[in-house]
This record gives structure tokens, C-alpha cells and sequence, in this order.
């Protein structure tokens, strides 16, 4: 028993395979002990933890206005998850998806502030015109990424500063609305915007549904995918099987900029319809989380963004009881920290190493 | 060139290591003493490298102790070991390739100065490059060194930090005869200086010859420990793989085809640094032949086989296979033309080692039926298609979707091997194919190289084992510098003349 006790009689070793059923209940268990810790802060701050977490969820999943709010948030969050996971499919480090989710809205508040025609056309228009935003603020990073060997982590994380202000400098700036319709400091209001179909929540949610569909298609089903992933776990591949892995890393840059431009497209005309400061509300950041909770699994995307959906659209209603903002955001910080966490540790087992028996006894829990 | 200093007294006793899935060393006890020659010897997966890594303190024993001129020690980290005097030479190399040679013999240097320059250190590599009269340059960067001559700055970097106790990891297996011979002589020398040395090897041949005692490990275990005098290859074969070799004669089937697979003509080509390594090279080879390509690693090797591969582009000549004009084309024509490669750093530059093993063995044909129609993949057939293949390759493993790296070295070798050879309808090209394997794999691996020739397909086989390139070719050619050398009908080739090429003697010295 003592011999138990012994720290050197304990080894930690890396698993080979972790099953996904492991994943799913190691990140379920961080949850809740994040959901237990965060409850701990809300007692103190001398509310029920029970009685909030219940009007929480029943003001979200139970009622229409929360049902729509979610899908609201649900929908921004799915696009820049798929955009996050196709980079990092390639092994790309697409930190820019804000950045270019806000050229995505710049791209489409200049031309749809500037152009006339039937709602439809014009919608398909800047559909195109995001994407190309998008696009467009990735292509920097994925050259310097393809032809110098620059990391991407760093160009793209820049450019995000770069383009936060630069919306920031349209909104107040030259965009600025003046007839003061708008509440905040933002452009005039975009005339064409994407259909409402349950309540406020737009079409663009089957968008975000579709973008997901082709995702997974695409990465299970197709050479082109294959390539990509093996491409991106060793560049050395690409010659060998007849494909130049710097232009494959400028295409997935490209795309994955695009469709975070796509993201920005649909926030816009389905939801906010002016470019205003913050106007991304950190969706670029949440869909980096969830595509990599997720690993890049369809599935997992769902599942994660629906989950973030759901935070968010609590802590406005935790706001709403009178719960500080710094407070939600530290629940927030919390059970993502937690979800992070176990995704690694669930990588690695204790292993019990008796001095007396030459097995090795292993202490593995799957 | 060395000094008196005599190495200490090693003794591991009841050694013990697993890893996950497999028990590398089940409780081996061993000494190591100085003025010998000490060799492990063991078929890949026989736990020899394991054991060297204990002694080295990068990995830690499960159980088991060590102890060092009879006071018991601890290794927790390399640098315990270093300290003691125990260096060692990994099979795989330990080097930082985007640093230069000086600076990485300047690594883990105990005594570096507090201010130093770069002259200081060309200084004090040229001095110790001299020293043990080893032939690099000292101001390459090591990625643009062959693999020879990186294991030459491995070895002089634990030389560098005073080891007395010199650890090398199949040595060999990178050099060439002439080359071995030298390694041995300077090995002799420090043995007689009072050094300890010790080789893991499974070359039967060089263990009898050059060195004083032998402990054989079979499966982690040891089997015995005795004096080389007593031992002689077919006994320590026998140990070593617990059964009797039979050293096979390849039967060829004397046909000749006028099929040419393989035509190349005046190619010139440059390696990674922009310099020409290949010069005007012209050679022809008809199906079912196998031309053998000897020479001593680093004099175009590589660069050759890449460019008949279409991974590296030539700078003028031109390219024929299987008739077609492919001259810098990208490698997807070549597989068209039925080309297999099996590169040099196969590991390295044709798996993606954190990638299932699935998707690894369909890298090849992932974009042809089943596997792939349209420009869509089919997992499934994938797998099943994997599943299939590493049946006949023998690869030793129950999942396929872990990632490769897990498989051993001898695995992911014989999962490329066959992958390879399934495409190469018409011709393949295989650099050093039983480097690192063990007798048993090697055998494997000539048999299915022979039955590939006898069924029409064109080798182009490179490879520093003049034994091996004699055993299989019908023709041979030497390359040196980057230029043929001279070309022989395998029957009519000496050993001797084609040794004199090697070493760059004159063109027409027969």
C-alpha cells in the first residue's frame, strides 16, 4: 500500500490512441467542474447558483425569443469554425479569422452602401464580395507563410489589430451615418439583408448549416482534402506525390479567409446591417476555439459552436439578474479553460511502476 | 591524439524497460570495461539501442541499476551521463541542421567560453577535426551534409566533450567499406588509450572481425556475453535471430528484354545549396534489369534518384520512362509511367508520421481506383486497401488508424517497401534499401527486389553494400562526384576495380 504512495513508483505516459468517447466525456467532466467552480463564484457573490443556471437556461432554450437569440449567435460562430478547421486541417494557424470576418463586413458595407438592384442579385453580389474580403486579408499572411517560412500565428494575429481599427476608423470616419438613425457610431444602413425566416434569426443560419455540410463532405470525401492533410503534417509529401505544398497552403489560406469573409457577409445583412465598431463581438475567436475543441470534426463543430452559442446567450441573461460583466466573462474564460485543459490531459495516463514486480501494471482507464 | 585517461568500469545489472505495448529490456545485466571493444549485437527490436539510451540517461529504467567503477549512479538526464564520460553516437542523428558544424560541436560544450566568436569556433572544430583526422567542412550547415558525414560530426561531438566511454549506434550502416575500415582503425586506437567502446550493430561479419567481446540480445533479453574469439558468424547468427541463416543465392532468370523502362541522358542537376551535383549522367535501363549504382554516400545519390523521380529538376538532359519524354515534369507523370521510390530518407520525405497509418499506405494510390475516382477519396476502401497491404508487408500492427510513428522503424520500412512496389509496373528506384534492417527483413526485402526484376520490371538500385549491389545486379555502374564513373557487366565486375572507382581513381584504370 505505502509503496503506492511513492511518487517515483508513478510514471506518466502518453496514450497512442484516445478513443473519441474518452474526448467527449473528459471535455463533459470539465464542464462540469467548471460549471461546479463558476457556481462557487456566483454563491459569493451572494446569488443561487442553481436558481440562476435554471432561468439561464430556461430564458435560452425555453422560450422562442431565446431560441432565436441563440441561433443568431449560433450562426456566426459555425462559419468561423469552419473557417478556423480548414486551415488548421493543413496544419495552418489561421489566428486572423477576425480580421478577416471584418474585411468580410467592410468589403460588403462599400458595395452594398454603393450599389442598387433587386434584393436577391444583390445579396449573391455580396456574398461574393465578402468572400473575396476575406480572402483578400489572408493572402499576405499565406505568401509570406508559403514563399519565406513566415508564421502565419504571427501575420495573422497582426492583421486583426490592423482591421479592428480600420473598422473602427469607417464607422466614425468616412462611413459615418449622419443622420443620426444609428445608435452607436456606424455606417448608413445596408438596404439588402438576408431574409428573417424564426423570428430575427435569418437564412444565413442555413448557410452556416450548408457551409458545415460541404465542410465535412469535402474533408472526408475528397483527394483534394486528403492531400491537404498529409501536405500539412509533412511538406516534404508534396513532391513526392506531385504536389507543391506552397500553393496548397496559399489556397487554404485563401479559403479559410474566405469563408471567415463569408462569416462577416451574413453577420451583416442577416443581423446588424451597418458596420460598426466590434461588430465581429469576438466570433473569429470563438471559432478558433471550436474548431479546435472539435479537431476539425463536423460533428464536434456543431456541437462546440452550439455550446459556445449557448454560454454566450447565458451570460446575457446572467447580465441581465445582475451578475457583473467581468463576472460572466470570467465563467466564460473558465469553462473554455477547463474544456482546453482536458483535451490534453486526457492524452496522458498515470502508470503504476512497482519496484517488486517487473511488469508493468498499467493503470489505464480505457 | 588521445589521451591516457582509462575508462571506468560500467555494470548494468537487471536492467528493465517498457514502453507502451511492448517491453524493450527485460532485465539485462551487462559490463563494459576499457581497452575494449564491445559489441551488442541484435536484430531490430532486440532492445540494443534501449539499452544504450539507459546508459546515456535519456531514458530512465523501470527497475534495475547502474553503477560506474562500482559506485552505484543515477542517470536523470544525458548530461549525468557526460559527465561520467559516457558519450554516444545515434543511429539517428542529433544534430541541429540549420546550424553550421562548428556550432553544433560548439553545443553542450562544457567549457565554451563567456564571450565567443564565430573564429573561435572554426578554430576549435578545425583543431579537433584534425585531431581525429575526420574529413567535414567545418562551416557547411549541417542540412546540407550527407548523412555520412553528419554521423562523422556526431561521432566527433562526443569525442569533443571527453567521452571515454564511446556509445555508437550501427555505426556502419551509413559508411562505406573503406570508410567502416578507417572508423574501426581510429576505434582501435581509443580502445587501446584506454577508451570503452561499444557498437550496436547487427553486421555479423564486422562484429568477428573488429572486436573483443559480443553480447547477443534477442527480444529484449540478453542471451550471451563472450569472447569474439569463440564466436564465429554462423553461431552469433544463429543467437542473434534464434534460428539457422541460410544465406540465400539469388537465382536469376537470364532474359533479356530490348524493353528500355528508364532512359537518361546528359543530366545535369543541382542540389539544395544552387551547386551541380550531378554531371552529364547518361544510362539506360531495360525491364526486367537490374543496374546497380555504387558509390560512396554523398556523390549524388540522392539527387540522382530524386530527379528520376521528378521531385528535383534538371538543369539540362532528358529524362525517358517507359518511352515517355518526362524530363522536369512533376512526380504525378512519373507514377503514371508506373514508377515506384524508395527514396533515401524514406521516412523523413514520403510519410506523414503523425497520420494514420491508413493514409500513409494510400499515399500513393489515394487518386486511382478503388481508392479514389473523381477526385474523390474513399476512406473505407482506404482502409480496407491497408488492411490488405500490410498483410503482405508484414507490418505489425493491430490498428491502422494510429499514426505511423508508432510503428518501428523496421514497419514504417517494409509499409513503404510494399506500398512502392505495388505502383512500380514498369520501374523503381531504391536508395540503400536495407539500410538499418535487420538479416532476416534484408533477405525479405532482396527476394522481393528479385522477383520483381524476373517479372519484367526495370531497378535502378543505389546502395553502399557493394555485397548487396553484386548480389543483385546485372549490370553496375559507380558514381563519384556526381559523374558515372564507368559501367561493368555484373559477372565481369571486380570488387577491387569497382572499389578504385568509388574512391575516384581515374576513368580507365581497368
Amino acid at each position: 500500500m505505502l509503496d503506492k504512495l511513492n511518487k517515483d513508483n508513478w510514471k506518466v505516459q502518453t496514450k497512442l490512441v484516445v478513443s473519441k468517447k474518452t474526448i467527449f466525456f473528459a471535455q463533459l467532466l470539465a464542464i462540469l467542474f467548471a460549471l461546479f467552480v463558476s457556481s462557487i463564484v456566483i454563491k459569493l457573490s451572494g446569488l443561487n447558483p442553481l436558481l440562476l443556471g435554471a432561468k439561464a437556461l430556461n430564458s435560452t432554450l425555453g422560450s422562442f425569443f431565446g431560441l432565436e437569440q441563440l441561433g443568431i449567435l449560433l450562426t456566426p460562430i459555425l462559419i468561423t469554425a469552419v473557417a478556423a478547421a480548414t486551415a488548421f486541417r493543413m496544419g495552418l494557424w489561421n489566428i486572423g479569422i477576425e480580421g478577416q470576418f471584418y474585411l468580410g463586413t467592410i468589403a460588403v458595407t462599400l458595395v452594398g452602401l454603393n450599389i442598387e438592384g433587386p434584393n436577391f442579385l444583390i445579396l449573391i453580389i455580396l456574398v461574393i464580395v465578402g468572400i473575396i474580403g476575406g480572402a483578400l486579408w489572408a493572402l499576405l499572411p499565406a505568401l509570406a507563410k508559403a514563399y519565406a517560412n513566415i508564421s502565419e500565428i504571427i501575420s495573422t494575429l497582426m492583421l486583426n489589430f490592423i482591421a479592428i481599427l480600420l473598422v473602427n476608423y469607417l464607422a466614425i470616419g468616412p462611413l459615418r451615418d449622419k443622420t443620426g438613425a444609428g445608435v452607436m457610431a456606424s455606417s448608413a444602413r445596408i438596404s439588402y439583408s438576408l431574409p428573417e425566416w424564426f423570428g430575427a434569426l435569418h437564412i444565413g443560419f442555413f448557410f452556416a448549416l450548408i457551409i458545415l455540410g460541404i465542410y465535412a463532405i469535402v474533408s472526408f470525401y475528397t483527394q483534394f482534402s486528403y492531400e491537404t492533410e498529409m501536405i500539412g503534417a509533412n511538406s516534404k509529401v508534396g513532391p513526392y506525390i506531385g504536389v507543391s505544398a506552397s500553393k496548397r497552403i496559399i489556397l487554404i489560406m485563401l479559403i479559410s479567409g474566405g469563408i471567415a469573409g463569408l462569416a462577416g457577409m451574413v453577420e451583416i445583412t442577416g443581423n446588424i446591417h451597418r458596420l460598426q465598431d466590434g461588430i465581429s463581438n469576438q466570433f473569429g475567436i470563438f471559432g478558433i476555439i471550436v474548431a479546435v475543441l472539435s479537431r476539425g470534426s463536423p460533428l464536434g463543430i456543431l456541437i462546440g459552436s452550439v455550446f459556445i452559442a449557448l454560454v454566450l446567450n447565458s451570460g446575457i441573461v446572467l447580465q441581465s439578474v445582475g451578475l457583473s460583466v467581468n463576472s460572466v466573462l470570467f465563467l466564460t474564460g473558465l469553462i473554455l479553460l477547463a474544456v482546453t485543459c482536458s483535451e490534453v490531459l486526457v492524452r496522458y495516463k498515470l502508470v503504476y511502476v512497482s519496484q517488486n514486480i517487473n511488469l508493468i501494471k498499467e493503470k489505464n482507464n480505457d | 591524439m588521445v589521451s591516457d585517461l582509462s575508462a571506468p568500469k560500467i555494470s548494468m545489472s537487471d536492467i528493465s524497460k517498457s514502453f507502451p505495448g511492448i517491453i524493450a529490456n527485460d532485465q539485462i545485466s551487462i559490463q563494459f570495461e576499457p581497452f575494449q571493444i564491445h559489441a551488442l549485437l541484435g536484430e531490430n527490436g532486440a532492445g540494443k539501442s534501449t539499452l544504450m539510451n539507459i546508459l546515456c540517461g535519456i531514458y530512465q529504467p523501470d527497475n534495475g541499476s547502474i553503477s560506474v567503477n562500482r559506485k552505484l549512479v543515477k542517470f536523470k538526464t544525458p548530461q549525468h551521463s557526460i559527465a561520467l564520460g559516457i558519450g554516444m553516437v545515434h543511429q539517428h542523428f542529433r544534430l541541429v541542421s540549420t546550424f553550421t558544424v562548428a556550432e553544433n560541436l560548439h553545443l553542450g560544450w562544457d567549457k565554451t567560453p563567456r564571450f565567443i566568436t564565430n573564429k573561435k569556433l572554426l578554430i576549435r572544430a578545425k583543431d579537433l577535426i584534425s585531431k581525429y583526422d575526420f574529413n567535414v567542412s567545418v562551416d557547411s550547415y549541417i542540412e546540407q551534409l550527407s548523412i555520412g558525414e553528419q554521423q562523422r560530426v556526431e561521432i566527433l561531438k562526443a569525442l569533443s566533450r571527453g567521452a571515454n566511454t564511446l556509445i555508437l549506434d550501427e555505426p556502419t550502416a551509413v559508411l562505406t567499406p573503406d570508410e567502416s575500415k578507417k572508423l574501426f582503425i581510429t576505434l582501435r586506437k581509443l580502445a587501446k588509450n584506454g577508451y570503452s567502446i561499444i557498437i550496436i550493430s547487427h553486421k555479423l561479419k564486422e562484429v568477428v572481425l573488429h572486436t573483443d567481446i559480443i553480447s547477443v540480445l534477442r527480444k529484449g533479453k540478453k542471451v550471451v556475453t563472450m569472447n569474439t574469439t569463440e564466436c564465429d558468424e554462423e553461431s552469433l547468427g544463429r543467437l542473434m535471430i534464434g534460428r539457422t541463416i541460410v544465406s540465400k543465392k539469388y537465382k536469376k532468370s537470364v532474359f533479356h528484354q530490348p524493353k528500355i523502362v528508364a532512359e537518361v541522358r546528359n543530366i545535369c542537376a543541382n542540389n539544395d545549396k544552387g551547386m551541380t551535383v550531378l554531371n552529364n549522367i547518361s544510362f539506360k535501363v531495360k525491364a526486367g534489369e537490374i543496374l546497380g549504382i555504387a558509390g560512396v554516400t554523398g556523390n549524388g545519390q540522392r539527387e540522382l534518384s530524386e530527379v528520376l523521380s521528378g521531385i528535383r529538376k534538371t538543369t539540362s538532359g532528358s529524362i525517358k520512362i517507359n518511352g515517355v519524354d518526362l524530363t522536369n515534369k512533376s512526380s504525378k507523370f512519373y507514377l503514371k509511367q508506373g514508377l515506384g521510390f524508395i527514396p533515401e530518407d524514406r521516412i523523413g520525405s514520403s510519410l506523414a508520421s503523425s497520420k494514420p497509418i491508413y493514409l500513409n499506405a494510400s499515399l500513393r494510390e489515394y487518386n486511382s481506383e478503388p481508392l479514389g475516382k473523381n477526385g474523390l477519396f474513399y476512406p473505407i476502401k482506404a482502409k480496407n486497401f491497408t488492411n490488405k497491404l500490410i498483410k503482405t508487408a508484414k507490418v505489425d500492427s493491430k490498428d491502422i488508424n494510429i499514426p505511423v510513428a508508432n510503428l518501428s522503424g523496421g514497419n514504417q520500412q517494409r509499409l513503404i517497401l510494399h506500398r512502392e512496389v505495388r505502383i512500380a509496373k514498369h520501374f523503381l528506384i531504391v536508395v540503400y534499401p536495407t539500410r538499418g534492417l535487420d538479416i532476416a527483413a534484408m533477405e525479405d526485402i532482396r527476394k522481393i527486389l528479385i522477383d520483381l526484376r524476373n517479372k519484367g520490371v526495370g531497378i535502378l538500385l543505389i546502395s553502399e553494400e557493394l555485397d548487396e549491389i553484386f548480389s543483385l545486379s546485372d549490370r553496375v555502374a559507380v558514381i563519384f562526384q556526381g559523374s558515372l564513373m564507368d559501367t561493368f557487366e555484373a559477372d565481369e565486375a571486380e570488387l577491387s576495380q569497382i572499389g578504385l572507382l568509388m574512391g575516384g581513381s581515374v576513368k580507365n584504370a581497368r
